[in-house]
């Protein structure tokens, strides 16, 4: 059935978010590297949404039907960026940088 | 529909369900639509010339601040639903209107970024080119469903006052939660994509 949460667990998830928030700003600050950067950058954002969708949205607490509709999109974006990966990647290769650059 | 259900409180628990599940539906489409935006900024990404992505262009400091509003915001949301699931009605509409609240804040803030972009000379419009059309898309998407939630919360509010709801049923708190919290996972993934990841 239903279940409650307290609000201080609440507060916590909301305090972790916000760290989460201020190392995802310092990190963007610093150097690590083209790669490392984008791969941090969006590893906190991934962390930060999987905090919002298992607490806030209760997701950790919901079974069925609800897990299988809050799931399937996930592998359709994935499916439909990585769609576009390799067309760009190998097709295009160095052209593709001078396509768009007007 | 309240009190038809009301000698019958597994089926108000089942109807509450059957509301979530569809609000996961929609949310499912939901993510779809931004995937598609999110998809030409990716591919623009691979794709493009150095210097057509220009991250250094946008406001990084405006956008956190954003950011910790929306994310207080789904705070709020939460703490709003868990009032109802206690029965305190009072600290739902309390919760909700600071939800409502830390929203506008959050196009106020939203309009005075554009306005600066607008007001920059020459203008930077939605056409300046690419990656400013991208950014417009995106984060004009994005602020729409900001504005359709505060309605949605609005609405809320006023059920909420009527005395719509109870520990038993609270099924539209819960499901403009979700899409509350939905719209502040969006942002949380166009922040660092738009705003701080390097070219």
């Amino acid at each position: 059935m239903t279940h409650i949460a307290t609000k201080g667990f609440y507060v916590k998830v909301f305090l972790a978010l916000m760290v989460a928030t201020g190392i995802t700003v310092a990190v963007s600050r610093i150097h690590l590297g083209h790669g490392g950067n984008i791969a941090l950058g969006l590893a906190i954002a991934v962390t930060k949404a999987a905090l919002v969708a298992a607490f806030f949205m209760h997701l950790k607490y919901d079974r069925g039907w609800v897990r299988v509709f809050a799931f399937y999109p996930l592998g359709l974006f994935l499916i439909l960026l990585f769609a576009l990966w390799p067309d760009i990647a190998f097709r295009f290769g160095d052209a593709a940088r001078h396509w768009v650059a007007g | 529909m309240s009190q038809a259900y009301a000698a019958h409180g597994g089926e108000i628990a089942e109807q509450q369900d059957r509301a979530k599940l569809g609000m996961w539906m929609f949310l499912a489409s939901e993510v779809m639509f931004f995937t598609g935006f999110l998809a030409a900024y990716v591919a623009l990404r691979m794709a493009a010339a150095p210097g057509v992505i220009k991250p250094e262009a946008l406001d990084w400091k405006i956008a956190t601040f954003n950011t910790i509003v929306l994310i207080t915001s789904s705070l709020t949301m939460a703490l709003g639903v868990n009032a109802v699931q206690g029965g305190d009605i009072r600290g739902l509409k309390r919760n909700l209107l600071f939800t409502i609240l830390l929203g506008v804040t959050f196009l106020v803030v939203k309009g005075f970024e554009y306005g600066a972009k607008f007001s920059h000379d020459p203008p930077i419009l939605p056409s300046t080119d690419i990656f400013y059309g991208t950014y417009f898309v995106l984060t004009g998407f994005h602020g729409l469903h900001v504005l359709g939630g505060i309605v949605a919360l609005s609405l809320t509010w006023l059920y909420a006052a009527r005395g719509r709801f109870s520990t038993r049923w609270y099924a539209p708190v819960e499901n403009v939660g979700l899409y509350w919290h939905f719209v502040d996972v969006v942002w949380i993934f166009l922040f660092p994509v738009l705003y701080l990841l390097p070219a």
